[in-house]
């Protein structure tokens, strides 16, 4: 196992790099020129040329990337061109937030989903499935922003049950309460695809292992009804459900950019419409390098689990 | 028995469930790291804009929502509460008598760390734009002033600005290269610019200061407020400067939320802000504002004129011939655009000049819509029937909604039109470059009337490729007349030759909204970007 994740690492760093050649080519093929974005009205072709040269825009774009390259290697990521801040500074409380809001998310998707999934299994074919089942189908047919708005009209505005955005009261004491009430909404309107996407895999893995001679097998030996759908058939729906959730990560991560507009949560989706719309290369740089690692870290981990969870795989 | 096992691991499972959750939300992302409000307090102003600040540098501050900012940090010489109106605000008097020679007196103030504000504060900031090293974006604004190039920059990092003289601790002089308009040396350096600390910028070398800590965290602050905490793209928090010379201001903390134009409206009606930020960084949906807002009875809505105007560009070096261009003028039918788009909330204008300056010339019609006239011009400029391409940067809703008419009212006279959407960086960019036919833009303009830079060969912003030998002369007229009367005329004239040319087509100039709760006293008024020149008096009951 050991050799394996070394092994992986190993070739995640060649992978890495070239996404970043990649999304820095991406970057700077976009048309548009920063550096009119930063000059007022009345900036003269001297002015504009004196800013290409402080943004570092005046060298060719493969003496940027190895330039960029260079620095990131050693842990400097950077000045924002919007904000003018190292963006090693901007991002870790980005992150965070957004880390907080996905972790939530699982948290919610995932507890709901599994139990769900396991009961229409149970139920297959009964009113208690095609009632869950429905219900799930319609909650990954309905755009992410339109539930989230509709979600804020009516508890935050109607009802003034919940805040309309953000991540905590400003100017007042946040305390865990505050910060329940402000997560809520994002992680309902962000859990709600997730969530009917893993039911569905739930109920189909579950169906499928239920059918399986090894379940008959252990139910005739007599064992409990827990230990029968928990040991032998839910520990063999493992794997699919694993595979879903290292891919599920990622997609939150897109996932979150609609919902943190939405709700005005301060995170990287939010960050990453901004410097997309004020061609930030160096912030986009370091969001999609969080973003690549953050994938790569999910299918190793997934790798890890299934030998955890499968004793047939070894590597 | 079975039963209670269950109805504990149940328990137990929630409990897990809530702990881990606690965890998440107490572990990730500190204390203070989020944008929102249910309720006010008295003490704190909550304002919403949709446009990010970028950055709190003084000398280099090209957004609008970051220029609106550093007035609340740092102070200008003059206030302007209403279009060219000026009242001393750090400067005691700001007179000449020739128009060239300026003397500026300053009152008696103090930075936030308790050293006073002097003339030598002043001289710095205007040596720091000129000073060749250092990026500005505030360089035309001192390019009037005698020993800078038309760049606004001097021969050397080492060379002082000749036209900039200390006089003593309270007092400077001011020359500029020849005579010139006072209300133009006033809005551009009086009221535009805003004074830096000398002793805290000069701590770091003129070529670092862009990057620096003293443009991202501003410590010392010469207004009403003082900086504490930007987020980016969340929030900005500012609290009330006790050493402000105009007194302390009554609310001591403010948070500008930055919003998408739908939570802007959410958190309006559930009262989590107290205003918009207004002037165009607030923008909302007009039928938001008439459905939604205007119904609302904590909110006061009010729309004025103000100086930003959409035109539709033309490229002038490709549509050379002016019946094309009048054609397309006659074509739009611009009253149609105000009343479906904004619901009457935006006025039609001749030009690029608004009803928000005093040298807009109330007496010139805009060229109405009249298809038969277009077409017959079609007919006289020998258009060739090629499909011509409509550039439309997304983000204003609005301005998109505009494309589509723009473009019927244009084949229903006899023209073809594609319309090819961009973002706005990659719009700008093509604009700028000359690469489109057609474009549709918006702009804020000075309230000064010198519009050079938009309509002369050498101008920065001449997206429209205009080179016109009589137009570029009127300006240098107009720029070089020294009296208000004078100019004036010299205007009128400009902006009836810009109607009857048709260099561009102005298309609408819609009225910002100011939206504010009821229980906020005080707040932006009409002429927006004059409006901060009180706030230490507004208050909220």
């Amino acid at each position: 196992m050991g050799k394996y994740l070394i092994k992986r690492i190993l070739i995640a760093i060649p992978v890495l790099l070239m996404v970043t050649v990649f999304c820095f080519g991406m970057v700077n093929l976009a048309p548009g020129d920063p550096s009119d974005l930063y000059l007022s009205q009345n900036a003269t072709q001297v002015q504009k040329q004196e800013m290409k040269k402080n943004l570092g825009l005046d060298k060719p774009v493969y003496v940027q990337y190895v330039k960029w390259l260079g620095k990131t290697a050693q842990g400097d990521l950077g000045f924002s061109f919007a904000s003018r801040t190292p963006v090693a500074e901007v991002i870790p409380e980005k992150l965070a937030a957004t880390v907080e809001l996905l972790i939530c998310t699982l948290i919610l998707s995932y507890a709901v989903a599994i139990p769900l999934g396991i009961i229409c299994a149970r139920h297959q074919g009964g009113w208690l499935d095609n009632t869950i089942t429905g219900v799930s189908f319609l909650g990954v047919s309905i755009p992410g922003f339109f539930f989230g708005l509709g979600m804020v009209y009516i508890f935050a505005v109607e009802l003034h049950w919940l805040p309309t955005g953000g991540m905590s009261s400003l100017g007042q004491s946040s305390g865990l309460l505050d910060r329940v009430s402000h997560i809520i909404m994002p992680t309902i309107v962000l859990s709600l695809f997730y969530c009917s996407n893993m039911l569905r895999y739930v109920r189909s893995s579950m169906i499928d292992i239920f059918s399986e001679n090894y379940m008959r097998t252990a139910v005739s030996k007599g064992l409990s009804r827990k230990v029968v759908l928990w040991r032998h058939g839910f520990r063999n729906a493992l794997i699919p459900i694993i595979t879903v959730i290292s891919s599920d990560i990622p997609k939150m991560l897109g996932g979150a950019v609609v919902t943190e507009q939405i709700f005005s949560w301060p995170g990287l989706g939010q960050l990453t419409i901004s410097s997309i719309g004020s061609r930030d290369y160096p912030m986009l740089m370091a969001i999609n390098l969080i973003a690549a690692v953050g994938v790569l870290i999910c299918n190793l981990i997934a790798d890890v689990l299934y030998a955890a969870v499968d004793p047939r795989i070894r590597y | 028995m079975r039963t209670m096992k269950k109805n504990r691991i149940v328990k137990a499972s929630f409990s897990l469930l809530i702990m881990c959750l606690a965890l998440v939300l107490t572990s990730c992302g500190g204390s203070s790291s989020g944008a929102s409000s249910s309720k006010t307090s008295k003490n704190t102003l909550y304002v919403g804009t949709t446009n990010a600040p970028a950055g709190f540098n003084p000398i280099n501050e090209t957004d609008v929502a970051g220029q609106w900012i550093l007035r609340m940090l740092y102070p200008s010489l003059l206030d302007q509460p209403k279009s060219l109106h000026f009242q001393g605000n750090l400067a005691k008097s700001f007179t000449t008598t020739d128009n060239q020679h300026y003397t500026i007196t300053l009152r008696n103030a103090k930075w936030s760390d308790g050293k006073a504000i002097t003339a030598d504060d002043v001289a710095y900031t205007l040596n720091l734009i000129g000073n060749p090293d250092v990026e500005t974006s505030y360089g035309a604004n001192i390019a009037r002033l005698e020993g800078v190039d038309d760049s606004g920059k001097t021969s050397s990092s080492s060379t002082p600005i000749s036209g900039v003289k200390v006089v003593n601790s309270k007092t400077l002089t001011l020359t500029t290269k020849a005579p010139i308009d006072p209300n133009y040396v006033k809005e551009m350096i009086g009221f535009d610019l805003v004074i830096v600390p000398k002793h805290v910028a000069e701590q770091y070398s003129p070529k670092d200061l862009a990057n620096s800590k003293f443009t991202s965290h501003p410590t010392v602050s010469g207004s009403a407020y003082k900086f504490v905490k930007y987020n980016q793209n969340s929030y900005v928090r500012l609290k009330a400067n006790p050493t402000y010379y105009k007194g302390k201001a009554k609310i001591n903390n403010v948070y500008i939320k930055i919003l998408t134009s739908n939570t802007l409206v959410t958190q309006l009606k559930s009262g989590s802000i107290d205003m918009t930020a207004g002037g165009g960084i607030s923008t909302i949906p007009v039928a938001d504002v008439e459905r939604s807002l205007k119904t609302d009875k904590s909110l006061t809505v009010k729309g004025a004129p103000y100086l930003q105007t959409q035109y539709m560009y033309i490229n002038n070096d490709k549509f050379t011939n002016k019946n094309m261009r009048l054609a397309m003028t006659y074509a739009i039918d611009r009253q149609a655009i105000v009343k479906k788009l904004f619901r009457g909330e935006a006025d039609v204008l001749p030009t690029s000049y608004t009803k928000a300056t005093k040298y807009y010339d109330s007496n010139l019609k805009a060229l109405p819509y009249n298809v038969a006239k277009a077409k017959a011009l079609l007919k006289k400029s020998g258009y060739d029937g090629h499909t011509i391409q409509l550039i439309v940067p997304t983000g204003n809703i609005a301005r998109q909604q505009s494309a589509s008419l723009i473009q019927q009212n244009l084949e229903k006279a006899g023209f073809k039109v594609k319309q090819v959407s961009y973002d706005f960086p990659t719009a700008l960019a093509k604009m700028k470059s000359g690469d489109y036919e057609l474009g549709l833009l918006g702009l804020s303009l000075n309230s000064d009337p010198d519009q050079t830079y938009l309509y002369t060969k050498a101008g920065s912003m001449n997206f429209g490729k205009v080179n016109d030998a009589k137009l570029t002369q009127m300006f240098s007229d107009g720029l070089s007349e020294t009296s208000t009367a004078k100019r004036k005329q010299t205007y009128d004239d400009i902006q009836k030759y810009m109607r009857d040319q048709a260099f561009t087509v102005g298309l609408y100039s819609d009225y910002p909204f100011v939206i504010q709760n009821k229980n906020l006293q005080g707040g932006n008024n009409s002429f927006w970007v004059g409006s901060l020149y009180d706030m230490q008096d507004w208050t909220k009951k």
